[in-house]
């Protein structure tokens, strides 16, 4: 019972500092957008993270969305084939928007707030425990502008393409599946051509774009309140990831929501 | 600005970290041209005291003058403007671990200065010459170098924009003495040649009657006692004597 109550308790704990947590990002948030649009144009270090965040993050996004499309296809197709019986020509409806509209964009999101979330959290909290941080300010760059907005931005143009990439993959790890155990290919395509829209595309595209401000906000923010030394580390760096699954999911819910509400 | 006026001056400053008071209404002047020695204990609060010149820290009570303007009061454009004419050197160096050290000591002068890359490079080979260090160090990332060298690279950072005002935290410490011993009279020449005003954190006695005009020490959130090395190194107060001697006996307790 006592341990029962400790984690209620520790819970509730975390819940205070999460909440606490947020007032600090949206104002960093706001402090980004101030930054983003002063001078100097830092190019070089916006296409550097961009690099980094997005293009280095495709084989892991790739991998992600090729098994998910697949495990989908084959999950619906034995669904559709022995529970609802004779319906499996839906297979490519069924993959095509579970992947474009919540898969793509969730998952791809996870696995760039792991990979490169917690890398950001990381790289910042360094900085800041080693003085780096002081150190920019001492040399007239405010790290806002030159280490939050470059991640900011790539995070929020990447994350979108990455998911375009994820979501193509993923219909056709469907499509792969779906031709060597159910329906032929043709089936698959029409049934999607029938059922997806451009809408549900870029439903998933605004999310992403959510999604990656989301991380690079948590990443930073994390970052930035480091202190305690290698230790302060490795909590901002855990802080992030787990404080952008929360928020990703969180948000995703009520993004789809409001795509519902507005028909998209 | 009159030119007898401090260019560093702390009028009752006070700051805690939690519920712990490191700095309790402190009061100091750093006349310009003048090097300034803070010596005290690990921990008593001088690296706080340079950042708070810095506008890195802001105090909880009392004000920070440098060159005449209250740091804490200034808008963020202004204190850049302040720190174009101040270099800073860590204590633990604090260089950009991403990258070069071509690119640390030039950092200020390419993104700030707007300084073409053929100027700079040779601003920086400049400055690497001063605080002796070779220049097939330059394409080196921070973590190839040694503490000895990561120090200089952040002296040359500190001064790559002729800076008025130089403010040290530990120059000396973890150095070898003949590297020690060619910082101080970098610290020196900085001063006779440059007119630089600097005020150096040091806990390195033999570095500290080297370079200073005047040394103070703080104990306990407060400046103790400030005087000339020489007044320092014959001081009665028990606290100076027993700081300056590096003795176990005395009022200050080995913690
Ligand atoms: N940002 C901070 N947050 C909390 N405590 C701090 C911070 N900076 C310094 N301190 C504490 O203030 C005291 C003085 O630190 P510091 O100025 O670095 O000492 P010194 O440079 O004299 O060794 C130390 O006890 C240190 O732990
Ligand atoms: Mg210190």
């Amino acid at each position: 019972m006592k341990s029962i109550y400790r984690s209620i308790e520790d819970f509730g704990r975390f819940l205070v500092f999460f909440i606490n947590d947020m007032g600090e990002m949206v104002f960093l948030t706001w402090r980004i957008n101030v930054w983003m649009f002063k001078k100097p144009f830092d190019g070089k270090l916006i296409f550097e993270q961009m690099v980094k965040i997005g293009v280095e993050s495709i084989p892991v996004a790739l991998n992600t969305a090729l098994f998910t499309g697949m495990v989908l296809a084959l999950q619906s197709g034995y669904t559709l084939e022995t529970k609802i019986k004779g319906v499996s020509q839906f297979i490519g409806s069924v993959v095509s928007i579970s992947m474009v509209r919540e898969l793509g964009p969730v998952l791809t999101a996870m696995v760039i707030a792991g990979r490169m979330g917690s890398a950001v959290a990381a790289e910042i909290g360094t900085m800041q425990v080693t003085e780096q941080i002081d150190a920019l300010y001492t040399l007239a760059a405010n790290p806002v502008k030159y280490l939050a907005v470059p991640r900011f931005l790539a995070f929020t143009f990447m994350l979108p393409l990455l998911i375009i990439f994820s979501d193509f993959i993923g219909w056709w790890g469907g499509l792969f599946i779906c031709s060597m155990k159910f329906t032929s290919s043709t089936i698959y395509i029409e049934s999607t051509r029938s059922s997806l829209e451009t809408g549900d595309i870029m439903g998933g595209v605004i999310k992403g774009l959510f999604f990656g401000a989301i991380i690079a906000i948590v990443a930073c923010r994390q970052g930035f309140a480091t202190t305690n030394g290698a230790e302060g580390v490795g909590r901002a760096t855990t802080n992030a990831v787990v404080f952008s699954f929360m928020l990703i999911l969180i948000s995703d819910y009520f993004l789809n929501a409001i795509l519902i509400a507005l028909h998209i | 600005m009159e030119s007898n006026s401090p260019a560093i001056r702390l009028v009752k400053v006070s700051k805690s970290f939690g519920d712990r008071k490191v700095l309790d209404q402190v009061d100091l002047d750093v006349k310009a041209g003048e090097t300034l020695v803070i010596i005290g204990r690990s921990g008593v609060g001088k690296s706080t005291i340079l950042k708070h010149i810095a506008g890195l820290l802001a105090p909880d009570e009392g004000e920070v003058w440098v060159e005449g303007q209250d740091v804490a009061k200034l808008k963020e454009d202004e204190v850049n403007e302040l720190r174009k004419k101040m270099g800073v050197v860590f204590q633990y160096a604090a260089l950009f671990d991403s990258l070069t050290v071509y690119e640390n000591i030039a950092f200020r002068l390419l993104r700030d200065f707007k300084m073409p890359h053929a100027k700079a490079l040779e601003v920086v080979r400049r400055k690497m010459e001063l605080v002796g260090l070779k220049d097939d160090l330059l394409d080196l990332k921070p973590a190839q170098l040694s503490g000895g060298m990561r120090k200089r690279v952040g002296l040359a950072r500190a001064i790559a924009v002729e800076p008025e005002i130089i403010l040290y935290d530990e120059p000396t410490s973890g150095l070898d003495p003949v590297t020690s011993e060619a910082i101080n009279d970098l610290i020196l020449d900085m001063q006779k040649k440059l007119g630089v005003t600097s005020l150096v954190v040091t806990h390195d006695m033999h570095s500290a009657y080297k370079v200073a005009n005047r040394i103070a020490m703080i104990y306990d959130g407060k400046i103790i006692g400030a005087g000339t090395p020489d007044e320092i190194k014959s001081s009665r107060d028990p606290y100076i004597h027993q700081f300056v001697t590096g003795s176990v006996d005395g009022p200050m307790p080995i913690r």
